[in-house]
């Protein structure tokens, strides 16, 4: 057993941003504008540095290599044991970059876009931020569910506070409120998953989880499924989406780091670390795969007739989580952590373009009221279009390998309904490049249609260099993970994630094989899927100019087609469904208990024990009268009774 | 010297230099109560030259003992630790040298505790043994007590140099008898010997009585101590009927003989049934158990609040120590007893929490309130007394656990009421109204302690008090009944109706408004008060989540 020095340092990766936060937290405002702008970014990056550090030596060392660091023993009560202790392997490592790098990256660009907050609340929105990452942290280096739950439980608090950061407008604490709730939902089923596990496997720490998962009488298939519950709270997915799009009320790049590249994607990746015992549940792997089809299909046509241009990238970040959970569906683990990094930098890169955008047009998020920002604003322009095109599928950006990955995947696997899954996989990333098109031809192309659009500026400083620093992972990061039909042995990132799987037992796809049918297959598909993201980008982009005027025309013409698209704005009134089935029978329940059940049994007992109680209370004074000749009689008759008592038998 | 034979003398002597080394703590304790006697009454409490050479001697000191005693919990601790915890002792000492001109004395007398502290912990490991002909022994069970003991001491030293009365010249007197009060409950955690048992609890009271009524010319605490006199003279005097009737049935005065007897199924059953009651009613009065707790609300509120800290505190610990030795005595063995020991103190447990709470519920004054309150904690700690033969010996190690917990949240309460009555002249709960405005820490650690007394999340409190719900719960009887859950039940009962006269305080802190017109003074910053509630609040909270280790070390406690 080797020993690796950083395997004692571990614990600086998730104590940085927590220090971060208690000081920031704790000083707040006293620490001055400049020392919070230094310190805020800094946590996320002296994490980075050793979360690099963490990589080198899993490089460096043997396949499957699980650098840990045992911290301390938490719970011991009985049966149930559990310590707390870091680990860190290819997965975690990968996520850790991940969250640390983009993270640092947004931090720098909060600098700019949080200049204008007050003192107080630009001190409390970086140590919120510092706190989301240490949360994030303990989430992605956990090494049993528990821990793990602790940081599942902590990004959801900070993404609550943050939501609702300007708290002062109703709305905005709305929005964090119905996130909290419906993450709760979801936190149920994740939590009744864990005691589950507990009862089948005895265990809840990852590595015995994931080695001795069996699934006897479907215990493995129900805890699965719990978990998968909990990560359609976290991560948006039908039927638990509804937040996300209300959470765009958060400041820009909140929504850039928690809801688009690292705290949504933790579903993602809880399935990923407990590949093992998914692989045991096909019948779970199959769910998860079709909820996330339905969700990228569903999400796509959505985020086609929005308006607001966050809420665009809030459905299209639903629909790209959707296309996750599709890879991890059919046990394309790598390709789906793949994706999930490739779009953790191209959304990161739009919400951060966007953001720029807003902050360019004084707050401004209306596409209706945007147009011809390309000349206004170049960099800003051209960055976005990088990071749309990786969306869009263009290659030969990131978005392209991974989403060629993923239908790749799905065409070989053996998921039940195979067909139907390729062609709903490929129809929803038909509609990627479809709303993608319109977002950058109504925000850039054309004539500004609003004051605030003719007028807008370049943002500069931090939030330009973090912008540019994201734009260019974006376009890059495919070299990553190009897949094996390009060139032998360029999937670095399937080859470094791979292994952690491999002791599961039933090793599911990770990628293509070798297999030179295969990769011809492969090239085919690249060709195809290259070439649909061109075109449809195309069909997009004119759909929106020449033919905008035709277009019109058709929808006025068909009430269907008018009334699919006021469904599609509505969300198809998934929002208004749960109104009427969920809130308002809650709502009226509730008032019914509170008025006939609470008012009148509960309160009229428990007012009636109380009284009761104050009563033998006032009973009970003339004991203590303070005079000690009655305090020594009540002593000698309590123990001339206990005498008595004692000595029944003995006279019996 | 002829009268003396060798055989004799060696016999007499029996392992003496041995025991005299297992005794050391006591020894100790003893030394340093008459070391504080004779400085002070030397250099007569002044800050005169003497006074100023043993002040700083004392500093010296207690930092090297405070040192030693991190030395003994965790060896090899590092470095910065080390530092930390040393330069903490200097400023909380150079505090309490400055806070009043006799400082060093009760700094002396700390000196002692700490150094006891040590002895106790270095020789914790050592496996258990028998003393002076089983008179006393030293076993784990003891030892943890002895542990709260002290810790008790050294708080009730830093409480009593802030609280403005002990500004007397008397101080040194009082600090001996702690220090001897202290010393007496090391013998009675620790007693094997129907004399020992009454020396030492004599030892206690006839302390605490001095302690009771230490403000000179104040008319509540004489009114308290001659209460507390007499009722301890008949408590003592039933228990001394019941030893001596032992003593008849058996010849003998030692507690191996006792459980001997009474595990054999003797025809005197019934004598051995009433005796063990007569004894109950001493060890009773000193944990303040129902129906023998009548004179606790009248002392604890007539005495000095640091006192009445200490005796709600020790005093108690050490009662509920050797009561749970005598019952371990009494019911040594699976038959032959006649009483169902487990449920005459689950019944008792039931009634002092019963009682204690209800009494509680009306309270105007806060000390009187927390008297009431420490009854119904004996309560509930006796819930682990009665589940004292719960698998691997769960209901003790948890009564053992929660009475730390509740030196620490109890000690906590009383360091406020003694800050909060210094500043504002007032143990009334009305008086607590909108003091979290007003003194935000001091408010904030109030409700930290009550939340812990009763026995929330995430304080040391929830935790003590699950472990002895589930030991109740957990019990089994001869014929593997759980017999104890309508216990826990009532327990729970108990727990909610706490709730609403701790809860009435906080409510009082945080929701009112001071009454208009009447400004108080913001409170000032009287340090090494405040840092006294931070060093009980820390605990409170730590042992709230990081439970394990010190759960693990009240786990393997074992009786002689």
């Amino acid at each position: 057993m080797t020993h690796y020095p950083i395997e004692a340092q571990l614990h600086w990766i998730v104590l940085a941003p927590l220090l971060g936060f208690a000081l920031i937290g704790l000083a707040g405002a006293r620490l001055g504008r400049g020392a919070v702008s230094l310190l805020g970014p800094a946590a996320p990056g002296v994490a980075f540095v050793y979360a690099l550090d963490a990589l080198q030596a899993l490089r460096g060392a043997p396949e499957a290599t699980v650098l840990a660091e045992p911290l301390w023993s938490w719970l011991d009560l009985g049966a149930l044991s559990v310590s707390v202790g870091l680990r860190v392997d290819a997965l975690a490592a990968t996520l850790a970059l991940v969250v640390t790098g983009v993270g640092f990256l947004i931090h720098v660009y909060s600098v700019g876009y949080m200049g204008h907050e007050p003192d107080g609340s630009y001190a409390r929105y970086f140590a919120f931020l510092n706190l989301f990452t240490f949360a994030m942290l303990v989430l992605v280096l956990a090494d049993n569910l528990v821990v793990f739950f602790v940081g599942w439980e902590g990004v959801g608090l900070c993404s609550y506070l943050l939501i609702g950061f300007w708290y002062r407008d109703l709305a905005n604490s709305d929005a964090g409120r119905k996130a909290f709730v419906v993450n709760r939902v979801g936190d149920l089923a994740f939590v009744l998953g864990m005691f589950v596990a507990w009862r089948a496997f005895g265990t809840l720490d990852f590595a015995r989880l994931n080695q001795e998962a069996h699934d006897d009488g479907g215990l493995a298939t129900l805890c699965t499924l719990l978990f998968f519950i909990g990560a359609t709270g976290k991560s948006a997915q039908l039927p638990l989406h509804v937040w996300l799009p209300d959470a765009m009320a958060g400041p820009t790049p909140v929504s850039a780091l928690i809801h688009a590249a690292t705290m949504v994607t933790a579903g993602v990746y809880m399935i990923g670390r407990l590949g093992g015992l998914y692989a045991v549940a096909p019948a779970t792997l199959a769910v998860v795969a079709w909820v996330g089809c339905l969700t990228a299909l569903y999400a796509g046509w959505v985020a086609l007739a929005q308006r607001d241009i966050k809420k665009v990238l809030a459905w299209s970040t639903i629909s790209q989580l959707g296309t996750m959970f599709v890879a991890m569906g059919v046990g394309a683990y790598a390709s789906g952590l793949f994706h999930l990094v490739t779009h953790a930098f191209f959304k990161a890169t739009l919400f951060l373009g966007a953001g720029a955008v807003i902050h360019g047009l004084a707050g401004e998020q209306d596409l209706g009221r945007m147009g011809g920002l390309a000349r206004r604003m170049p960099v800003t322009a051209l960055c976005t279009l990088l990071g749309a095109l990786a969306l869009a599928g263009v290659p030969p950006l990131s978005g392209f390998f991974s989403k060629d990955a993923i239908l790749f995947a799905v065409g070989v696997s053996s998921v039940p309904g195979r067909s139907a899954l390729c062609l709903l996989a490929w129809s929803a990333a038909a509609l990627t490049g479809l709303y993608v098109a319109r977002m950058m031809t109504l925000a850039f192309l054309g004539a500004p249609r609003s004051a605030a659009a003719a007028h807008a500026h370049e943002p500069r400083g931090t939030m330009a260099f973090a912008l540019l620093v994201l734009a260019a992972l974006a376009a890059a990061g495919g070299a990553l993970g190009l897949p094996e039909a390009v060139a032998h042995g360029a999937d670095r990132l399937g080859a470094f994630l791979a292994p952690g799987w491999a002791g599961a037992g039933h090793g599911p796809a990770a990628g293509a094989g070798g297999h030179a049918g295969l990769l011809e297959a492969e090239r085919a598909l690249m060709l195809r899927s290259g070439l649909l993201g061109v075109s449809v980008l195309a069909v997009g982009v004119l759909a929106c100019t020449a033919w905008g005027g035709a277009l019109e025309a058709l929808f006025e013409a068909d009430p269907g087609l008018a009334a699919l698209r006021r469904a599609a704005l509505g969300r198809f009134y998934v929002d208004e469904v749960y109104g009427a089935a969920v809130v308002r029978p809650l709502v009226a329940g509730s008032r019914l208990l509170w008025r006939v059940v609470d008012v009148g049994l509960v309160d009229a007992v428990v007012n009636g024990l109380a009284r009761l109680v104050g009563l033998a209370a006032v009973a009970l004074r003339p004991l203590q009268g303070g005079l000690l000749r009655g305090y020594a009689a009540l002593l000698a008759a309590a123990t001339v009774l206990l005498v008595v008592w004692a000595a029944r038998g003995w006279f019996r | 010297m002829e009268w003396i034979s060798a055989g004799r003398f060696a016999e007499l002597s029996h392992g003496f230099p041995g025991d005299l080394v297992a005794i050391a703590p006591e020894v100790a304790l003893a030394t340093a109560a008459c070391a504080v006697l004779l400085l002070d009454l030397g250099l007569g409490g002044t800050r005169g030259r003497g006074g100023g050479v043993v002040a700083a001697l004392a500093w010296v000191a207690a930092v090297v003992a405070l040192h030693r005693v991190l030395g003994a919990v965790w060896p090899g601790a590092p470095l910065a630790a080390q530092l930390a915890l040393d330069l903490g002792g200097v400023l909380v000492f150079g505090l309490m040298l400055a806070g009043a001109p006799n400082g060093w004395v009760g700094l002396v007398a700390l000196v002692g505790t700490l150094y006891a502290l040590e002895l106790v912990l270095a020789r914790s490991g050592d496996p258990a043994a028998s003393l002076f002909r089983a008179m006393l022994v030293t076993d784990r069970f003891a030892t943890f007590f002895k542990v709260v003991l002290l810790l008790g001491t050294a708080a009730t030293i830093l409480a009593s140099s802030v609280y403005r009365p002990m500004e007397d010249r008397r101080v040194g007197e009082f600090h001996s008898v702690l220090l001897l009060a202290t010393m007496g409950m090391f013998l009675m955690v620790g007693a094997t010997d129907a004399v020992m048992v009454y020396m030492s609890i004599e030892l206690v009271s006839i302390a605490s009585f001095v302690l009771v009524a230490w403000p000179r010319g104040d008319r509540s605490a004489a009114e308290a101590s001659l209460k507390y006199i007499v009722y301890s003279a008949v408590a003592s005097g039933v228990m001394v009927y019941g030893l001596s009737l032992f003593y008849g049935m058996t010849g003998s005065t030692n507690l191996a003989d006792l459980t001997r007897f009474t595990t054999r199924g003797q025809p005197e059953a019934g004598v051995v049934a009433i005796a063990s009651f007569l004894v109950l009613a001493g060890f009773g009065y000193k944990m303040a158990m129902v129906p023998f707790h009548f004179w606790a609300p009248d002392v604890y509120q007539g005495a000095p609040t640091p006192v009445t800290a200490y005796l709600s505190v020790t005093s108690k610990a050490a009662g509920v120590a050797i009561f749970a030795r005598f019952v371990h005595a009494f019911t040594g063995g699976p038959s032959g007893s006649l009483v169902d020991w487990t449920q005459v103190v689950a019944v008792l447990a039931a009634l002092t929490m019963t009682l204690g709470n209800l009494a509680a519920l009306w309270q105007g004054n806060l000390k009187r309130m927390l008297a009431y309150s420490s009854v119904a904690h004996v309560g509930y700690v006796l819930m682990g007394v009665a589940a004292w033969d719960a698998p691997q010996g769960a209901g003790l190690n948890a009564a053992a656990f929660y009475l730390l917990v509740y030196f620490l949240m109890n000690m906590g309460a009383f360091a406020v009421v003694l800050l909060v009555a210094d500043q504002v002249g007032s143990e009334e709960v009305e008086t607590y109204r909108g003091l979290g405005s007003r003194a935000p820490f001091t408010a904030l650690a109030m409700s930290v302690f009550l939340i812990a007394l009763i026995g929330l999340p995430p304080t040391a409190g929830f935790v003590g008090k699950f472990q002895l719900f589930a030991a109740a719960i957990d019990h089994v009887n001869g014929v593997g009944r759980h017999d104890l859950v309508w216990l826990a039940v009532v327990a729970g009962v108990n727990t909610a109706i706490s709730v609403y006269y701790y809860m009435r305080v906080v409510k009082n802190m945080w929701l009112e408004h001071g009454e208009e017109g009447v400004r108080e003074p913001a409170m000032g910053p009287p340090i090494l008060g405040h840092l006294t509630v931070l060093m009980l609040l820390v605990p409170v909270l730590w042992l709230g989540v990081f439970f394990g280790r010190v759960a693990q070390a009240a786990r393997s406690l074992s009786l002689y």
